[in-house]
């Protein structure tokens, strides 16, 4: 089912235009990641999202209806989203006090509210710290509090801006466990944003990869810096980071110089060991993760960058790799696609 | 190290303007502590620069309230008060701050009102009398309160009333010694007696506005009356009693007190104000047309000291 | 040379004897000067808290004006207001000239600018975090502004505690509209300036002393505020 969809949805700020998507859809009860660059728009996107920013122009739907974007409308949606913040404040009273915060909104009950604080706090595990200052909390736990301050008001998506960015690992991996708990066992959808690829990969569902406000297409993710170096008769030269070549057909590329390069993962193929030898024009590198991944299998391979690609179920049982086994890619020309700006 | 600080005393004294034998070549400045009432009525923007222009002095003029003028003198920051206290001036000779009082002219107090007059006072000359008929009708009156010269003549006309006063007591610390400060006022006056503390016009200006009775010295009620664009609604209402009369005098500061003081230019400047001179231009002088002052000096002071 | 000692010597006496008159002077300056501010601040600190708080027309404008207004000289507002108290005023016939209600009147102008803009500083500090955490745990406007206003209560304290220092020390509008008028209008300030015109400086000294006193405890208090308010 459609949590939201979005068509054409522009956020501009003064003459910028942060935000261009032509269209997004979010299913329900997923984990999603959405993945870009700092100043790709994720935020802005993350707010609009979470009903707090207004978009420029365009469309939203919510749970199968349109969004007006007036005030009372837009507070009643408000309460079956919660976002937790890049860096979460606490209210300057206790932790207990942070997390009645929203029930005593929603005009919940005292002992109703009681059960509801000690719950979340077992969840994100900081049960001792019920009637302790808020203020005093360390940044680890200001962020598991400020999830338990959302949680509690069980929402039907929490949005969570960079949940792991400003934490410790010991937190990291605690944040990670939490969202993937309440994702199961409460059926929460979550939506976050993250630029490390590896917690997007490792935590979503599907990602969502953002580049200067647009979104670039549902599960792209291998987008490199590139310098076109010219040309043959046949091929354009590209020199991609760590120093590998990719041969592409001839008027593909851009004019030489530096450019941004993306590769469908669906576009990439795993070359048949017998013939390897014919892949000139592809890449060659190292199995590092590989994780099932729905209906099929996904495997990133170290080729000098980090490629990101797909195999269905059926050709992983043939091949068989396995992690630190040397493969050969084949990149088909038409997932290749030159990005607008450096 | 004790001679230095005795050599740096010495030239910050002789860099200090005013100080003893460093001015004595410079120009002859007389300074005068004297009373608001008697700078308002602009008299002296006459006298003075007549006497500069006659004697090469130059008078610096501290206007205060008569109180504040003779602490002045007490204090020798002036070397002459001009004021109009009689009975205070005789103390401040008698104590030895001043060498004597010179009278030097009068002119009188008047009691204002409002023209609805509440406690029918018009066309008395009796000050006493209009004062208990203002207390017995507790109609609202406005009172410097300000130690001023008005200030005290205004206790001696409540203390000639008869009624019950109450007293005020200061206790002062001055040279190590206690002593009592004392002021009057009607018993019992509550919420119809104001006592401001402030200048001569500011208590015409409150007594217009709250329609109140007050006492004021002729010349600034004059000033206020038919000097201004937005004039004070106030009339005169009691006048001629002798009590009344309001006397100024001049009193040198005695330099054996307070040797700083130029007692040679005070009294250079007592002979010209008494002279027929001094005294021809004060009998002259016009306030919006009226008469204020009356000349009272005998030709005193001819002779050298 | 004496003068110092003296006057000092015979101030101390007097406060420490807790002198009738005295105590009533400061009995009045204080009820005044708490008058004021408890009005300046139910006047002030929610218009400070809209400026602050909402986006609208001329905002800047407001801001701007506000700051002017904090260097208004109080014998401008004391003119001001004479005008309209005055018996030829426009509001003379409420006869409220020189009586404390006319000084209240004066420093609530005085000061409302005070706590409006030092309000207006206290709440932009807050963290535009706090308004955005309120929102999406479901708060409507009025919470989200009391989430504020708790936030920035230290901050909004102080501005409070400023704007009395500023009435508790000021002369000119007590004096013009006030009048001074003893045992009704007579405070701290005023009636220092009327001692220093006696030439009689032992109640001048010994109200100064009281009046440094609370500026003391005023500024203990502010700096206590404000510390925390910067937490």
């Amino acid at each position: 089912m459609s949590l939201y969809y979005a068509r054409d949805l522009t956020r501009i700020h003064g003459r910028r235009t942060v935000l261009a998507i032509d269209s997004l859809d979010i299913e329900s009860g997923r984990i999603h990641g959405l993945l870009g660059a700092n100043g790709a728009g994720k935020t802005t996107l993350l707010n609009i999202l979470a009903f707090l920013d207004v978009p420029t122009a365009g469309h939203l739907g919510f749970d199968g209806r349109p969004v007006r974007f007036s005030g009372s409308h837009l507070r009643r949606l408000r309460r079956q989203v919660v976002l937790v913040d890049q860096h979460p404040v606490a209210f300057s009273t206790t932790v207990a006090g942070n997390i009645e915060f929203g029930l005593k909104i929603r005009r919940i009950g005292r002992r109703q509210r009681v059960r509801i604080i000690d719950e979340v706090l077992a969840l994100v595990g900081l049960e001792g710290f019920r009637n302790a200052s808020a203020r005093g909390l360390s940044g680890g736990e200001t962020q598991r509090l400020a999830m338990a301050r959302a949680l509690a008001v069980t929402p039907k998506v929490l949005l969570c801006d960079e949940p792991t960015s400003s934490v410790d690992v010991e937190n990291q991996a605690a944040i990670v466990d939490i969202l993937r708990r309440i994702n199961r066992e409460r059926g929460i959808s979550i939506i976050f944003t993250t630029h490390d690829r590896q917690l997007a990969a490792g935590l979503a569902d599907r990602i969502l990869y953002l580049d200067h406000g647009r979104l670039v297409a549902t599960g792209w993710e291998n987008v490199f810096s590139c310098t076109v170096e010219g040309h043959d008769e046949r091929h354009d030269r590209c020199l991609l980071p760590g120093g590998r070549r990719l041969l592409l057909p001839r008027g593909l590329a851009p004019a030489p110089g530096i450019c941004r390069l993306s590769i469908d993962p669906r576009a990439v193929q795993l070359a048949p060991p017998a013939r390897e030898t014919e892949a000139e024009q592809g890449l060659r590198g190292r199995v590092v993760l590989l994780t099932a991944e729905g209906e099929q299998v996904r495997m990133v391979v170290d080729a000098g960058i980090r490629i990101t690609l797909f195999i269905d179920p059926a050709r992983y049982r043939t091949l068989r790799p396995g992690i630190g086994d040397e493969v050969a890619l084949a990149v088909q020309p038409q997932g290749i696609c030159f990005l607008a700006g450096r | 190290m004790k001679r230095f600080a005795a050599l740096l005393l010495l030239v910050l004294l002789a860099c200090c303007p005013g100080a003893g034998p460093a001015r004595a070549g410079g120009e002859k400045v007389l300074r005068m502590a004297t009373t608001t009432s008697t700078q308002a009525s602009g008299l002296l923007d006459v006298l003075l620069p007549a006497f500069t222009k006659d004697s090469g002095v130059r008078v610096k003029v501290i206007a205060k309230g008569t109180g504040a003028a003779i602490r002045d003198g007490m204090d020798g920051n002036v070397d002459v008060i001009f004021v109009h206290a009689r009975a205070r001036e005789e103390k401040f000779v008698r104590d030895g701050f001043g060498t004597r009082r010179y009278p030097v002219m009068h002119n009188d107090f008047v009691i204002l009102g409002p023209a609805s007059d509440p406690a029918g006072i018009r066309g008395l000359d009796d000050a006493a009398g209009a004062l208990r008929r203002i207390a017995a009708k507790k109609a609202l009156f406005v009172s410097r309160g300000d130690d001023s010269g008005t200030h005290t003549r205004e206790q001696q006309l409540w203390k000639a009333t008869g009624l019950p006063l109450a007293t005020m007591r200061h206790t002062v610390v001055r040279k190590g010694g206690k002593r009592e400060v004392e002021s009057v006022c009607p018993a019992g006056s509550g919420a119809w007696y104001l006592s401001i503390g402030q200048g001569m016009g500011r208590t015409l200006t409150m007594a217009d506005e709250k329609r109140a009775y007050t006492l004021s010295d002729r010349g600034t009620y004059i000033k206020y009356r038919f000097g201004r664009r937005v004039p004070v609604d106030l009339e005169v209402l009691c006048q001629g009693d002798p009590r009344l009369l309001n006397a100024y005098g001049i009193i040198p500061v005695n330099p054996e007190k307070h040797p700083g003081t130029r007692y040679d230019l005070a009294m250079q400047f007592v002979r010209w104000l008494t002279s027929e001179r001094g005294q021809a231009l004060i009998r002259g002088y016009r306030l919006l047309g009226r008469q204020l002052f009356y000349p009272d000096a005998r030709n005193q002071v001819t002779g050298m000291p | 040379m004496n003068f110092l000692t003296d006057s000092l010597r015979s101030a101390l006496l007097l406060v420490l004897s807790r002198d009738p008159e005295m105590l009533e002077i400061v009995g009045l300056s204080l009820k005044v000067s708490c008058l004021s501010t408890l009005l300046a601040a139910l006047a002030g600190v929610p218009l400070g808290f809209f400026i602050a708080f909402t986006e609208f027309r001329g905002r800047r404008l407001a801001i701007t004006l506000l700051n002017t207004l904090l260097a208004l000289p109080t014998v401008v507002i004391g003119l001001l207001v004479y005008g309209f108290l005055s018996r030829h005023g426009l509001l003379g016939s409420l006869d409220l000239l020189y009586t404390w209600k006319a000084m209240v009147i004066g420093q609530v102008i005085l000061i409302v600018p005070v706590v409006t803009a030092l309000t207006i500083a206290a709440i932009s500090r807050i963290d535009d975090r706090y308004r955005k955490t309120a929102m999406t745990l479901g708060a409507g406007r009025l919470r989200t502004g009391l989430v504020i206003f708790r936030e920035a209560r230290f901050g909004i304290v102080a501005a409070v505690i400023a704007a009395f220092g500023r009435v508790i020390s000021e002369v000119g509008i007590s004096m013009m509209l006030g009048g001074n008028i003893r045992g009704f209008t007579r405070t701290m300030t005023t009636a220092m300036a009327l001692e220093y015109d006696k030439g009689s400086f032992t109640l001048a000294v010994a109200l100064g002393i009281v009046l440094m006193t609370i500026s003391l405890v005023m500024n203990v208090l502010l700096n206590f505020f404000q510390g925390r308010a910067r937490m």
